[in-house]
């Protein structure tokens, strides 16, 4: 769809979006950190931080999913069968 | 005692208050905007847990601060964040040097390069300012 361009006004789904890519974005930036923490407490700050980003960008995801902004597909049961014989089970 | 910061954990903690303090600002701009009171309450809610970040990131560099023995030895004028500033923790100076790596007048010069994001108790009260009381 062609972008309706306001430059005074942004709409609740455009800022939700964009909102939700921060937060993406977030927790691709905490885990790094946690991971070149060299102290322990360090790292699970970062850790704690990581976490509330996920938990955040949940939040973002199920209004956009709710208003129909974000629709998901579900996988047909050939594709989950596919995938199922190609790894068998140890 | 607390370990002494190395330097990448101070390059992350940097890198972490910029990004939280422009998705607070970010945050409170869009609360402000939205029309789905929903949606604006979404907004607010998330903008107070990363206000919480960005002070346990500015904890971590105090108690490493505390740490070390020269503390208060060699700071400069500038400040490398300034909400330190305001609750009585060491100030990371301008020309001071950090284990090597020099903060201030680099990335963080002054007081100006770095917006203080600024929480005024209320409810989606959020606004941005340099400099200032944070939070009474």
């Amino acid at each position: 769809m062609r972008p309706i361009t306001n430059p005074s006004q942004l709409s609740d789904k455009t800022m939700v979006g964009d909102s939700l890519d921060t937060h993406k974005y977030l927790t691709m930036k905490y885990n790094i950190s946690a991971n070149e923490s060299a102290s322990s407490s360090l790292r699970r700050t970062f850790m704690a931080i990581h976490r509330d980003e996920i938990d955040a960008a949940e939040k973002l995801f199920d209004i956009m999913n709710r208003q129909g902004w974000y629709p998901v597909q579900s996988a047909s049961p050939q594709q989950v069968s596919q995938v199922e014989s190609r790894y068998p089970s140890i | 005692m607390v370990q002494a910061l190395t330097q990448r954990e101070v390059l992350e903690l940097s890198d972490c208050l910029a990004a939280e303090s422009v998705v607070i600002e970010k945050l409170g701009f869009y609360a402000a905007q939205a029309n789905s009171p929903e949606i604006r309450r979404a907004f607010q809610d998330i903008q107070s847990i990363h206000l919480r970040h960005y002070d346990m990131l500015v904890r971590e560099m105090e108690m490493s601060a505390q740490s070390q023995p020269w503390v208060g030895a060699q700071y400069g004028a500038g400040q490398f964040y300034s909400p330190a500033a305001n609750i009585g923790a060491p100030q990371y100076g301008g020309a001071t040097q950090y284990g090597g790596t020099q903060y201030g007048g680099t990335q963080y010069g002054g007081q100006a390069a770095y917006a203080t994001p600024q929480y005024t108790g209320g409810a989606g009260q959020f606004r941005s300012e340099t400099g200032g009381q944070r939070r009474q």
